[in-house]
């Protein structure tokens, strides 16, 4: 399957009246599976949002969103709970369930009304395996360390077997290793053909990890494209105010030191 | 992933109710051996039409409102969430005691029909007040002033009754009871409470979904007005039912889903069923105490449930308090 999520010319105004104001104007950009794409900006530049129109949670004033040819908007809540899947930034977690209960709620857009047959038992078995959860599936959601939370909260993600996975900051909290292995385990879920979206803060994370990083700034898209293309020091200073260094690792990777306001 | 912790909740609570309601039937302030009634007892009617629907009824809103408490918690994802907490129960209650003053009560079904009338009013209210929003905060508050806007109202008619008699009769009735029940009533409660209960079922899956909070139970496919329309139908059809059999009964919705929920996996739906029937057990244990204890005047089921359920509340929010602080 080839389809896209696609945004459309996209704008969104938040509040009423004299204060109200546009937080994202005519953004358009195409998702494709198999791919990383970091959307970054600075606080107020409208990622947030963006994320919102995509995952359908949020109706855009004007423009439209795809999935496939299909408008977001036309496609049942069932069938958009099937094919994208959405981590928010805040996760809530009520009822003090488990770890294995948590990670079956994923199952929820496809399961019939009985429970869950095999192909659903077999998405959730493979979703905790993959994050290493299943070591700790008896365990209440709340007694769980930062790491292992957001481990947890990415399976339950991954029993949907989403075709977009959208996820708004989700290394938000974590320490630096567990943000490396969270990373990893999203390019993981990119290679297995899923289209991963990210919403970071890290300009180094989004050098060093993704296919392809989106700009904002003030509720618009500015740049688009490879990562080396997109974080070049003069557009990091323009949007962020911060003087940057694109540097190479070690092993050859490349990432970004920012060296203070400029 | 199984549903239960204790797989056998639900045929041991069917068991229990199976046995409980045949004591039910046998015990009373006269206790008839069921050796006597195979051998051709003239007490029969005492079972046949008193006890029987008595028993009916408190299965049927017994198990109602345990579901209904039990989906109001998934619904508003707080554990102190009780049915009555919408106001629909007060405004209920306020049709039957209207109907009480205007002296029309005798005829039992007028008085079950404005205590409908004044539910339906309520799930009404609360629909045009929530609008398409779908907003749980805006629900809830919505709840709340009908809640109080009908207690005044009932305090008001209260204090305009006419006669003496009628505010004793507008009291007792707010006390809540099952005593003296036909199968008048049974035979209007039952409908709708059932029609209720399977439609507060069929809410199931989109409350497991909101367990993940209202932006992340969206991307799971729930649709926030459908739920919403769910909820307030449900609740509406089982507490107004009950309300017009019964009176007020306090504190099954609040308790039962409670006892239950360790039991689970604490999903909202693995909770309502046997919610529904701890919930008819509890009120029909109840029912029965009060009914054969040895009183004078028998102790109104109503005021038995308070008298229960108030420190349970209590044991409740010092148990949360110790776990936040």
């Amino acid at each position: 399957m080839t389809a896209v999520l696609e945004a459309r010319n996209v704008s969104v105004s938040l509040g009423a009246g004299p204060a109200r104001n546009a937080v994202l104007t005519d953004a358009s950009l195409v998702l494709r599976k198999g791919e990383i794409t970091a959307i970054i900006g600075p606080n107020g530049a409208g990622k947030s949002t963006l994320l919102a129109c995509l995952a359908g949670l949020r109706a855009p004033e004007s423009g439209s969103v795809m999935l496939g040819e299909v408008p977001l908007k036309c496609i049942s809540a069932r069938e958009r709970g099937q094919r994208i899947g959405f981590l928010p930034q805040v996760a809530e977690v009520n009822w003090d369930i488990d770890v294995a209960t948590l990670v079956t709620l994923g199952r929820l857009p496809h399961q019939g009304r009985w429970g869950q047959n095999t192909a659903d038992l077999a998405a959730i078995a493979e979703a905790m395996s993959a994050t290493d959860t299943a070591q700790f599936a008896s365990r209440v959601v709340g007694t769980l360390s930062g790491g292992e939370r957001a481990r947890a909260l990415l399976a339950r993600v991954l029993a949907g077997q989403p075709e977009f996975l959208l996820a708004d900051e989700p290394l938000a909290n974590l320490d630096p290793r567990h943000q490396f292995d969270s990373l990893a385990l999203m390019r993981r879920v990119a290679t297995s053909g899923a289209g991963v979206v990210l919403v970071l803060h890290d300009l180094g994370h989004a050098m060093r990890v993704a296919d392809r990083v989106v700009m904002m700034d003030g509720g618009q898209i500015v740049a688009d494209g490879e990562p080396a293309a997109v974080l070049t020091p003069d557009r990091i200073g323009a949007v962020y105010g911060v003087a940057s260094h694109p540097v190479t690792l070690a092993d050859g990777a490349p990432s970004l030191v920012l060296s203070g306001p400029c | 992933m199984r549903a239960q912790r204790l797989p056998l909740l639900i045929p041991a609570l069917l068991i229990a109710l199976v046995i409980v309601s045949g004591l039910s039937l046998l015990a009373g302030k006269v206790w008839i051996a069921p050796a006597e009634l195979i051998a051709g007892d003239d007490r029969w009617p005492i079972i046949a039409e008193l006890r029987l629907p008595r028993v009916m009824l408190a299965l049927l809103i017994g198990g109602g409102l345990g579901m209904a408490g039990a989906a109001m918690q998934g619904y508003l994802r707080n554990p102190l969430a009780d049915p009555g907490l919408f106001g629909v129960s007060a405004t209920a209650a306020l049709g039957a005691v209207i109907s009480i003053f205007l002296g029309l009560a005798a005829t039992p079904m007028v008085l079950s029909g404005f205590a409908l009338a004044g539910a339906a009013l309520a799930v009404l209210l609360l629909s045009v007040i929530a609008g398409q929003s779908g907003s749980v905060i805006v629900f809830t508050l919505a709840g709340v002033v009908i809640s109080s806007l009908a207690g005044a109202l009932t305090a008001l008619v209260i204090s305009l009754a006419p006669t003496p008699f009628a505010t004793g009769q507008i009291m007792n009735w707010l006390m809540g009871a099952l005593t003296d029940r036909s199968w008048d009533d049974v035979m209007l409660a039952a409908p709708l409470i059932v029609l209720g209960i399977i439609v507060i079922a069929s809410a199931g899956r989109a409350l497991d979904a909101l367990t993940l909070g209202e932006a992340a139970a969206r991307t799971l496919g729930m649709r926030p007005a459908v739920l919403q329309a769910q909820i307030v139908i449900g609740i509406g059809l089982v507490v107004g039912a009950s309300v017009a059999a019964s009176g007020i009964i306090g504190f099954v919705g609040l308790i039962v889903p409670h006892l239950i929920r360790p039991l689970t996996n604490r999903r909202p739906s693995a909770v309502l069923l046997p919610s529904a029937l701890a919930g008819a057990l509890l009120l029909l244990v109840a029912d029965s105490v009060v009914r054969a204890a040895p009183t004078v005047s028998e102790l109104r089921l109503g005021i038995a449930m308070s008298l229960l359920g108030a420190p349970f509340f209590l044991a409740l929010l010092l148990k949360m308090r110790r776990q936040i602080g």
